[in-house]
């Protein structure tokens, strides 16, 4: 269970500090699914960003399974990102961005390397691991970054945005990606604008 | 919008101009104010003489090194005030812009008579430059094609691996201290430290710092050539300016969503060093080599107060020939110098040449399957 609890953040230019700007109150259990929404600067990326550790909270805990999150780095922490963009390495080939998910130093054993062209082959993409982000669509692209997020096999997935901008296949395909993942017990927040996204992948839905 | 003529470079170029030309106009003045080198080999001396070749000539000839120093202090407080005024002013001071090796957009208004301008110009300053470049290889061509090259008591010979002796180490130098420079920017608290190690190899021009040495070491160095290590380093810091904006668009082209993704895959250490960083960094590291190489490759300013007439670098080799009127060895020594410079240009594009990327790819048909059983 994700339980967070007063997780409060201000900027460090704000006129009241002592105040939090945010304050985020919620539970998440596995395999449930939290769609947040609002307009622009309502609070939705920054409460992804704290979650993930990009940014530091002004007060309040984080605890999955009675283990507290905020003192950690973000790479200790059980947590997955996928963004609407900049999830890959443009400069590394599909297969390699993959594989920093599964080793950070890319010292992957023929058995990860199998899984990964296996992956690859399920969500259509397969013979493409040596090719650049830059020679993929935007549906491909996102695929690829899901897989990644996926074969890390994290408890918690931290969805900004993921499927706008793709066309309706592609978006179809993740959706089914995504829902097969919350069968698994994977908790997800998802961030969207988008009313369909939210109703196909959401058990409850928050307005910011 | 319509924009054209004289509104566009209103709107949209001069903005972006006017904050870097104070520091070009600087930049462009150091240069000249400390072309050592073109006076000397022009005919400076006595009746025509500049700050530099009157350092020179006070700490070589002379022997009054108070003079030497005078002068020298003298050169410090022009160029540092030069660069303060410039600094003083808070504006983007950046000497050359970032370059990131991609191409700009061609520019629809491009055409007719800016077209012609601008290719006149362009052609004007090509006409410039390559006129000496063929005079130097009409010259040089038969004495080197008749030179037996690989015999090592020839001068030219002994001169390139002198040469080399001293820029390869210069260039790995100024590398080395680029990464160290541009790795102590990534904290905050040093950041105006090392944005102004950029600058100042401009404001203690190349001559003073050397007087500086060359005051503090003597009488061990300067007669023969025991300070040669010294004037690698110098070489290095004086490339610093040049190489540091090669390295640096291409180390900030890892945007902040990049690297928060490397945060949280783990990627760190040298982990992000060899997949993140070094992909961008290899080939605008191997063109500062060549850069600072280059550079020290060229230099006649540093090596005139350490070096020693009877083993000359390629550049004081060619000065010796042209004041005995060698004019054909002259030639095929500076055409020899211009073709190591290719050479090590080419190496480390050759080195470092980029994959060609394939043609973008259609999507496919896609079945949803549970890939973490993969």
């Amino acid at each position: 269970m994700l339980d967070v609890s007063g997780l409060g953040f201000h900027y460090p230019t704000s006129p009241d500090q002592h105040r939090p700007k945010w304050q985020f109150d919620f539970t998440l259990a596995p395999g449930e699914c939290l769609a947040i929404h609002g307009v622009s600067g309502s609070g939705k990326s920054t409460l992804l960003n704290l979650l993930a550790g990009f940014l530091q909270a002004s007060g309040g805990s984080i605890r999955w399974r009675q283990q507290e999150l905020t003192p950690l780095p973000p790479w200790k922490r059980p947590i997955t990102s996928v963004f609407q963009e900049h999830n890959l390495f443009e400069h590394l080939n599909v297969a390699d961005n993959i594989g920093l998910g599964l080793h950070p130093g890319l010292k992957l054993s023929g058995t990860q390397k199998q899984t990964i062209a296996a992956a690859l082959e399920r969500v259509g993409l397969a013979g493409m691991g040596k090719r650049r982000p830059a020679q993929l669509s935007g549906g491909q692209r996102q695929r690829v970054a899901l897989l990644r997020a996926l074969l890390r096999g994290q408890p918690l997935l931290l969805l900004d945005e993921p499927l706008t901008g793709l066309d309706p296949d592609a978006r179809h395909i993740l959706q089914g990606l995504l829902l097969e993942q919350k069968g698994d017990g994977v908790a997800m927040i998802l961030a969207s604008h988008d009313a369909e996204d939210r109703q196909v992948l959401a058990d409850k839905v928050w307005s910011l | 919008m319509g924009l054209r003529g004289f509104i566009v470079w209103r709107v949209l170029d001069w903005p972006v101009m006017k904050p870097v030309l104070p520091g070009l106009l600087a930049l462009v003045f150091t240069l000249c104010f400390t072309s050592f080198a073109i006076v000397m080999t022009l005919g400076g001396g006595p009746g025509a003489t500049t700050l530099e070749v009157a350092i020179y000539q006070a700490l070589r000839f002379e022997f009054d090194f108070g003079r030497a120093a005078l002068l020298a202090l003298v050169q410090l407080s022009i160029c540092g005030g030069l660069w303060w005024l410039v600094m003083r002013l808070g504006e983007h001071t950046r000497v050359l812009s970032e370059r990131r090796f991609s191409q700009p957009p061609p520019r629809r208004d491009n055409r007719g008579r800016a077209r012609f301008c601008d290719g006149a110009l362009v052609l004007a300053f090509a006409i410039f430059l390559l006129l000496p470049l063929l005079a130097i290889v009409a010259r040089g061509y038969p004495g080197l094609a008749t030179l037996p090259m690989l015999d090592p008591q020839t001068p030219l010979f002994q001169a390139t691996v002198k040469s080399l002796a001293i820029a390869l180490p210069a260039g790995l130098f100024a590398v080395i201290a680029t990464l160290a420079i541009v790795a102590a920017g990534q904290f905050p608290k040093a950041k105006m430290v090392t944005h102004s190690a950029g600058y100042l190899p401009l404001i203690v021009p190349a001559l003073v710092l050397g007087t500086g040495l060359f005051l503090l070491f003597r009488p061990s160095l300067g007669a023969a050539g025991q300070g040669m290590l010294l004037v690698a380093l110098i070489n290095a810091m004086m490339a610093l300016p040049f190489i540091l904006q090669l390295v640096r668009g291409p180390l900030a082209s890892l945007d902040q969503p990049s690297r928060q993704q490397a945060d949280q895959l783990g990627i760190l250490g040298w982990y992000r060093w060899r997949w993140l960083h070094w992909p961008r960094l290899k080939r605008p590291l191997a063109l500062a080599l060549a850069y600072g190489v280059g550079l020290s490759l060229g230099d006649f300013g540093v090596i005139a107060l350490f070096g020693s007439p009877g083993a000359p670098t390629l550049p004081v080799l060619l000065y010796q020939q042209l004041g005995s009127y060698q004019l054909v060895a002259a030639a095929a020594t500076g055409l020899w110098l211009i073709l190591l410079l290719l050479m090590i240009f080419s190496l480390a594009h050759v080195l470092t040449r980029a994959a060609r990327l394939r043609p973008f790819a259609r999507p496919q048909n896609v079945s949803v399957m549970d890939i973490r059983h993969a």
